[in-house]
């Protein structure tokens, strides 16, 4: 009988769906808290709190937001969207918990950029959206690439707020960790051995690549976000 | 006043180009005035000072953390003052009372920042074109004088990293002639430079300066560089203003006491007024007499450097004994013989010899000095041909009555 890979794939699907949008959403709340002088603080802790909450505490959160008897899941439900057990589930619970990895890497990236950088941007008559786009994520590029990939590989490992969210039906939400989990516990120790060993080869290669993209970058100093990308394919 | 201001706010990005041209023709419009105040942890910002385009370039000269970057910050509106009024010629770019607080991207503005901060992710080319406004048409054109009149054609598809200081500072200085400013701040604009590059430098900055028709206001620490190119110059000392004046005057009469330091006098002492024309020097622990009234107010006085002679004890001073020290503002022609009534001289000891590139500094104590760095010590220049001054050699000291500075 040949191998069921829909674990793979609904993995990559679901990491690939929740990166994106962690991508933007991460972007944007860094972009807002360096911003920002009140209340920082508040809203630092807010964003960060998925990194240090249980996924368990997590997922049943989002199932309370999400589920029948929530607002936002009924009225999700009444336009035709389902979130529980389904893998738009599985990747808002991916989301959720792999958001604070994104967030803090752009927000020290930004942090980290020479405040006269965008001053002297606001002289020249630029907007604020021109400085974000042209000056503010070319060059903190190294930081949101790192987020990203970071983001990606949290994504990829997530179970316990999945688990809750968006169950564990084989061939619809079942991810690589889940895969593991359940092979354990029907005993079939080979089929767990190779989901566990096809995890940490992606795992390994996302840690590769983000070394290989933070140590390239530290040597050829600030390259354009397009040249960046160039030579990453490049090399 | 505030309202104008406001209505102006709107349609400031429409004026700008042609802003510095308008300028030009009305001057008396060209009148910047500041009065604000901005705390900042312990520091207090405090600054009041109006300058028109009439009188040429404004120097700001001050220590480090004065506030003169601040100030600048606080009219180009990338820093908000806590409260007070900026305001060109009509426009009103911030006012607390009016609650008028023009964005910095409408202000028309052109600040060079200390470091240049050009976009590292951008050429040449694309530097000075994020400094351009209005009709992206006319760009191309322009960019090309552009780079053509700061001698950075070779350089625009290079990157800030692949530049040196002298075309960094260009660049910089391009991208801020491309926003078409209404007035420009330059905020040390040779810190990051090595010294042997700003000569060229300045001389290359000058000529733009003079082609340019708008107010420019300068912040330096350093002296010379405000001497060489500002006309008047606004003293700052711990947040705030203590004296507008042409830059000569500076020089010539500092008036007070933060002035004179930075104008590069050396030798001070506490003061008391004695007589309308006797001081009663202090740590120099004798009476001198001016050649002008001596104002009330006096606190110190302050003597520079190279107007100090030195002539050996015991020897009377004469006019013609002249080779023992130097003293280029007396000739020895007008100056009466008798030292002890119109001349002033007290006695000293040689602390040390202090070698220079041009010329040596004696550094000398007075007797009964028991004082700090900053007051008692006298420095005195000496010319090429001066007495064999050894450390511990007592000698007497000489200042000519109209050397004298009176300083608060």
């Amino acid at each position: 009988m040949p191998m069921d890979l829909s674990p793979l794939w609904i993995s990559l699907k679901v990491s690939a769906t929740a990166t994106a949008a962690v991508f933007l959403a991460g972007i944007f709340a860094a972009w807002l808290v360096v911003r920002i002088n009140r209340g920082k603080i508040i809203i630092d802790g807010l964003f960060t709190l998925p990194m240090v909450l249980p996924p368990t505490v997590l997922g049943f959160i989002l199932l309370l937001i999400f589920g029948r008897n929530g607002t936002v899941g009924r009225f999700l439900q009444s336009i035709g969207i389902n979130i529980v057990f389904s893998w738009v589930g599985a990747s808002v619970a991916a989301a959720v918990v792999a958001f604070p990895m994104m967030y803090r890497s752009v927000r020290a990236a930004f942090e980290q950029l020479d405040p006269d950088l965008i001053r002297v941007a606001r002289t020249l008559g630029k907007k604020e959206g021109w400085i974000m786009r042209r000056i503010m994520i070319p060059n903190a590029w190294p930081g949101i690439l790192s987020g990203t990939i970071l983001a990606f590989a949290r994504s990829m490992g997530e179970f316990g707020a999945t688990s809750l969210l968006a169950g564990n039906i084989p061939g619809k939400t079942r991810t690589l960790s889940q895969a593991v989990w359940s092979a354990v516990q029907m005993n079939d120790r080979a089929l767990a051995k190779r989901w566990s060993l096809t995890l940490i080869a992606i795992s390994f290669v996302v840690i590769y690549l983000t070394n290989h993209v933070l140590n390239r970058d530290s040597s050829s100093g600030r390259l354009s976000l397009g040249t960046r990308i160039k030579q990453s394919f490049r090399r | 006043m505030g309202k104008i201001g406001l209505k102006k706010q709107d349609s400031s990005e429409k004026m700008t180009p042609d802003h510095s041209a308008e300028q030009a023709e009305n001057s008396c419009d060209a009148r910047l005035s500041v009065d604000i105040q901005k705390s900042l942890g312990k520091f207090r910002l405090n600054i009041q000072f109006e300058h028109d385009l009439g009188r040429g370039i404004l120097g700001i000269l001050g220590s480090s953390g004065c506030g003169k970057s601040m100030t600048l910050r606080c009219i180009s509106g990338v820093d908000r003052p806590d409260s007070g009024r900026i305001a060109l010629g009509d426009t009103v770019f911030f006012s607390s009372e009016d609650k008028v607080f023009v964005r910095p991207r409408n202000r028309g503005v052109g600040h060079l920042f200390q470091d240049y901060a050009l976009f590292p992710n951008m050429t040449v080319r694309g530097n000075i074109l994020a400094g351009m406004r209005g009709d992206k048409r006319d760009h191309s054109r322009d960019i090309d004088q552009l780079l053509h009149a700061f001698y950075i054609g070779d350089q625009a598809h290079k990157y800030p990293r692949e530049l040196s200081g002298g075309q960094k500072q260009r660049t910089a200085l391009a991208r801020v002639f491309a926003s078409r400013p209404s007035i420009l701040l330059l905020d040390e604009p040779f810190s990051a430079l090595d010294e042997y590059l700003r000569y060229q430098l300045e001389q290359n900055l000058f000529e733009y300066l003079e082609q340019y028709r708008g107010i420019v206001l300068y912040v330096s620490h350093n002296r010379d560089e405000i001497r060489r190119f500002c006309d008047y110059v606004l003293v700052v000392e711990d947040g705030k203003a203590i004296s507008y004046m042409p830059v000569a005057d500076l020089f010539e009469s500092p008036w007070h006491f933060a002035s004179a330091r930075l104008a590069g006098i050396r030798n001070f002492s506490h003061a008391e007024k004695r007589g309308p024309r006797e001081i009663f020097a202090v740590e120099w622990n004798t009476l001198l007499t001016t050649a002008d009234a001596v104002p009330d107010d006096l606190q110190y006085i302050g003597v520079r450097e190279n107007a100090v002679r030195i002539l050996p004890r015991g020897s009377m001073p004469s006019p013609s004994g002249s080779e023992d020290g130097r003293a280029p503002v007396m000739s020895p022609g007008n100056r009466p013989p008798d030292w002890s009534e119109r001349g002033n001289a007290f006695g000293a000891a040689v602390l040390r010899i202090v070698p220079g590139i041009t010329a040596d500094t004696a550094v000398l104590i007075p007797f009964n000095d028991g004082s700090d760095e900053l007051f008692g010590k006298i420095f005195v220049t000496l010319g090429k041909t001066h007495l064999p001054l050894h450390a511990g050699d007592e000698v007497i000291v000489a200042i000519a009555d109209d050397d004298i500075m009176c300083l608060k």
